[in-house]
């Protein structure tokens, strides 16, 4: 599974330096300024502990474009560990981002909160004693860092991007650590 | 006549119950052991998932670890279903108790690992 998402982050990165620009660069990248959306999804892989868990992310970011590019973000994982737990992970954080024509460059720090549904205890479920055996579930905060590359743009600063993530977030109270990177593709105005 | 609660005051209540809310942690223990039961529920059909305890209980009473440790769990994960059959793992873990620690003398009722 580490290979499988490594090789995709090779691939997303190979398409991406390969990709043809739709135009001249100065005019289909030029320093856009005010309100800013993007959504972004793809594949991801995370680790906790000994464990790998791959995942299906997407992420919504809002904010603007200054002389840099400031987001609030909040988006959400789904998927399963090796073992098939099924895992989820929502979260909220940030953006800061250099803007470095059709390189975006960012970090941001988020907070986060993750479901780890027991084998023993189908979700939900209710125990043998009738209390509710809630999951393996735990919040966390952690930095994030980004670099995206623009595929295409239009006139209107509209530009469809591959992004590779890392993310790292220690949770509460064990100081555990989910780590790993994020393969995206996303859509940005 | 009742004090009026400020909204970040109610905000700020809101965000306590949520953070603490449910949850017992990511405990690498009960992680690994969840995962040795997944393998071990897909080898054995007929084992009930109640009958496997992963959960790490700690209070006023014994303290109960889960039914495998790290290292037994990540022995179970590494066999495969027809190591798990040849062992009668599935017989076996099908009534297995959890270790007990006893606060009141410290004892711990252990149990016969049974992986390696």
């Amino acid at each position: 599974m580490r290979r499988a998402a490594f090789c995709l982050a090779c691939l997303l990165f190979a398409r991406s330096a390969a990709a043809e620009p739709a135009g001249d660069d100065s005019e289909l990248w030029p320093e856009r300024r005010g309100f800013s959306f993007r959504v972004s999804a793809g594949p991801a892989f995370r680790q906790l502990y000994s464990v790998p868990i791959g995942l299906g992310e997407l992420e919504m970011a809002f904010g603007a474009l200054t002389s840099v590019g400031w987001y609030g973000r909040v988006g959400g994982l789904l998927g399963a560990t090796e073992q098939g737990l099924v895992t989820r992970q929502l979260y909220v954080g940030t953006w800061a981002e250099a803007l470095l024509g059709r390189w975006h460059l960012g970090v941001g720090p988020q907070v986060s909160r993750i479901w780890i549904w027991r084998a023993t205890r189908r979700p939900p479920s209710w125990d043998d004693a009738g209390s509710f055996i809630e999951p393996l579930a735990a919040w966390g905060g952690g930095l994030s860092a980004l670099s995206s590359f623009d595929l295409f743009a239009d006139e209107a600063g509209r530009a469809t991007y591959v992004a590779l993530k890392a993310s790292a977030d220690v949770h509460e109270p064990n100081g555990a650590v989910l780590y790993g990177f994020s393969g995206l593709v996303g859509a940005r105005y | 006549m009742a004090e009026q609660r400020s909204p970040w005051r109610i905000a700020a209540l809101s965000l306590v119950v949520l953070a603490t809310a449910g949850g017992s942690g990511l405990r690498e223990d009960e992680l690994e052991c969840e995962q040795a039961a997944a393998h071990l529920l897909r080898c054995c059909p007929t084992l009930h998932p109640g009958a496997l305890a992963c959960q790490y209980e700690t209070g006023c009473g014994p303290t109960v670890e889960t039914t495998f440790s790290v290292p037994e769990s990540q022995c179970i994960q590494s066999l495969s279903c027809e190591q798990i059959d040849e062992r009668r793992l599935c017989e076996r873990v099908a009534d297995l108790d959890p270790p007990v620690v006893h606060f009141d003398d410290g004892g711990t009722e252990s149990r016969y690992e049974v992986c390696p």
